[in-house]
């Protein structure tokens, strides 16, 4: 294995200068100079475009808005769509117990890794850390509190996105956060739920991963 | 590679064959035009195209221009953040070392993410012959799996077959039913079948977008979430993907990324991009817990020894090319034989083959340049046909494979004989009075003559020459 290593690089190395261009112009990523209430409009359009639900709220105890609380629209959604087990992010695990205690009909809420329960539940909640205006994706960052699958192998994905975390491009989001020095094990951006055209080029969203995302916005900016 | 080195790919034949196809033109047709309408759309503001493009293009090309370097530096960063990098010349290396972390793991069923590298080792023939079941997760690769056949499109590996045909081959093989079957109950049949593969498989496999030399970074981009299936859900995932393909910084993947999923199919993003930096650490919860890397040459390191070959491997494999191109549309991409079809692969294929296997490649192209203008990371793909054709004729500087190995006498003092026609002015008066004499009284099937009027109209060589008509109308100075 090592010869192949040896052989290629000096392979490659024995190769004279190639063509190179002048460094170029990255003003066409750079420019993008939109107020927030134009990135959220943005970020609406384009998730909107591919098929993701966004519904705008607040946080619990955020009376500065006319808006509903998260918590309440995800009962209300869960309860329209049959979610009945609910598998949830760890942070989020015991906010939403408390917030739910003592109320009627909610799902269940599900803590776990394990890869046969996520399988096997109706829906998956998780965080993101940023949104991305340009193209409306969500920046998902597994770790420790939040298991890769959850965004994954449920057939439906909740998502999490504060109005404060959105970035006008993914350029914006990686450098103003300095992605590069700490990059985690995975990093997904997710527009809009699993789709495919490879039959006749016929839209058809649901194919592996969820056929359902449902962003909730939560003005917090 | 594993081809036997002088057998010809019969590439007229599959042009024939996809010519006289009238399902296959009218599904590639209708697949082409789609596509071609979505990009054109995702790129109205020409200023933003030629600015994107041009960023492309550099950053593709520095990348290629320290390339070893990268090469090293992906290795160290990957080795630092847990992945296990490994290097293979040809594809007998590469086949093995993934053979040896399976059967070493006992694994015995693999899921696999769409991956053009894989076709060239012809990996799941050779996994298969191993006893280890290679799954196809894609639908489109799913599909032509099933169907025992090779994509002819690198992004819409499936888009030479329509419904019909899919929902038959589904009862075929799945024993579904093959009636009242459309696109969204075809696509459910094949969720259903690869979700339980999936949570079971002992190892994913995936090709890579972007390997990002700066961060130790695996991108990978898709839409229906088979690559987050394969790479997250086993234990083991194996990423295959050619030297070529590293990019220098973690920002360097945002224009391309822009550019490939809107050169491809329109779309301003693909619904899932991966950047994969590792296995499972510290206290994550799920995702592998063993990462693996192949870098694989298959001759690319030939195509990089040539400064203007080397352009070829700027290449995103965004298949806007084939898409635009006239030729392709009509024969579709399995005449080609390679496993790149389309423009990039009438130049990428008899370089990393060899002209003897593939010597029609270069050929097959009217020079439109189409595909020049769609690509988006801007490879002079029709300078590099007339390259390869000088090659072939070993007219060029021997860099290529086989270059040398369609060289033809006559056809050498055809060329003589006619630069001597063309700088002399008293021969050329001799010989267009002749070609008119003799021209039109030889018939279509004279040898020689054949070849090219067996897909031609044999034209009419007109009275006299345009030069004298309009000497007679008084016309001075032509």
């Amino acid at each position: 294995m090592s010869d192949a290593r040896a052989n290629i690089l000096r392979r490659l190395r024995a190769a004279p200068a190639g063509i190179t261009q002048p460094s170029s112009d990255w003003s066409v990523l750079r420019d993008r100079n939109w107020s927030m209430e134009e990135q959220i409009e943005r970020f609406r359009t384009m998730a909107e475009s591919v098929n993701a639900r966004v519904i705008d709220c607040v946080a619990p105890d955020d009376a500065s808005r006319p808006l509903p609380s998260w918590d309440a629209v995800l009962a209300e959604d869960c309860a329209a769509n049959g979610v009945r087990r609910l598998a949830v992010s760890a942070p989020l695990a015991a906010p939403l117990q408390a917030l739910w205690t003592g109320s009627p009909n909610r799902p269940d809420i599900i803590l776990t890794a394990d890869r046969d329960t996520l399988f096997s539940v109706d829906a998956g909640l998780t965080t993101a850390r940023g949104g991305i205006a340009e193209t409306g994706s969500l920046i998902l960052w597994p770790g420790p509190t939040e298991p890769r699958m959850l965004s994954l192998v449920p057939p439906r994905h909740i998502a999490l996105l504060r109005t404060s975390r959105l970035h006008p491009t993914l350029w914006h989001a990686m450098t103003e956060n300095g992605w590069a020095g700490q990059m985690p094990t995975n990093v997904v951006l997710a527009t809009g739920p699993s789709k495919t055209s490879d039959i006749e080029q016929t839209l058809v969203f649901g194919v592996h991963g969820p056929k359902d995302l449902l962003i909730l916005l939560i003005y917090d900016h | 590679m594993s081809h036997a080195p002088h057998q010809t790919h019969d590439f007229r034949a599959g042009i024939d064959a996809g010519l006289h196809d009238t399902t296959l033109r009218a599904n590639f047709r209708r697949a082409m035009d789609g596509l071609m309408t979505k990009r054109a759309k995702q790129f109205e503001d020409p200023q933003e195209w030629t600015r994107l493009r041009a960023l492309g293009q550099e950053i593709r090309q520095r990348a290629l221009s320290k390339l070893p370097d990268l090469l090293e530096r992906l290795e160290e960063n990957c080795t630092r953040n847990g992945i296990h990098v490994h290097w293979a010349e040809d594809v007998a290396q590469a086949n093995a070392i993934i053979l040896g972390i399976l059967q070493q793991r006992g694994i015995t069923t693999v899921v696999k993410g769409k991956s053009m590298v894989s076709e060239e080792m012809h990996l799941n023939a050779f996994l298969g012959g191993h006893g280890i079941r290679a799954l196809e997760a894609d639908l489109g690769e799913y599909i032509i799996q099933l169907a025992g056949q090779m994509p002819c499109h690198i992004v819409m590996p499936a888009i030479h077959l329509n419904k019909t045909q899919i929902a038959d081959l589904f009862a075929d093989k799945l024993g579904t039913s093959p009636d009242g079957q459309d696109a969204e109950a075809l696509t459910a049949i094949a969720r259903e079948k690869l979700r339980e593969e999936f949570r079971t498989a002992g190892a994913g496999i995936s090709g890579v977008n972007f390997p990002v030399a700066e961060t130790g970074t695996l991108c990978l981009i898709e839409n229906e979430g088979n690559g987050r299936m394969v790479t997250t859900v086993p234990p083991v995932h194996i990423a295959v993907t050619g030297i070529e393909k590293v990019v220098e910084n973690l920002e360097d993947v945002t224009p391309l990324l822009r550019l490939l999923t809107r050169s491809a199919t329109g779309q301003p993003i693909t619904t899932y991009v991966n950047m994969i930096s590792g296995p499972r650490r510290g206290a994550d919860q799920d995702g592998p817990q063993e990462v693996h890397l192949v870098l694989i040459d298959f001759g690319r390191s030939r195509v990089y020894a040539d400064p203007e070959t080397r352009q070829t491997l700027q290449c995103i494999r965004c298949a806007a090319c084939m898409n635009h191109c006239p030729v392709y549309v009509r024969v579709g991409g399995h005449a080609y034989g390679g496993v790149y079809p389309g423009p990039i692969g009438k130049i990428l294929t008899p370089q990393l083959n060899g002209l003897a296997e593939y010597p029609d490649h270069p050929s097959a192209s009217s020079l439109c340049n189409a595909c020049v203008e769609v690509c988006p990371v801007k490879i002079p793909i029709a300078q590099m046909l007339v390259r390869l054709r000088n090659e072939k004729a070993g007219k060029g500087t021997g860099a290529v494979q086989d270059a040398g190995s369609g060289g033809s006498l006559l056809e050498d003092a055809a060329w003589k004989a006619w630069a001597t026609t063309y700088s002399s002015p008293l021969a050329y008066r001799v010989a267009s009075a002749a070609m008119t004499a003799v021209g039109n009284a030889l018939p279509a099937s004279a040898p020689l003559l054949k070849a090219w009027t067996s897909v031609r109209t044999k034209p009419r060589f007109a009275a006299q020459s345009l030069h004298r008509t309009l000497k007679e109308m008084g016309v001075a100075d032509e």
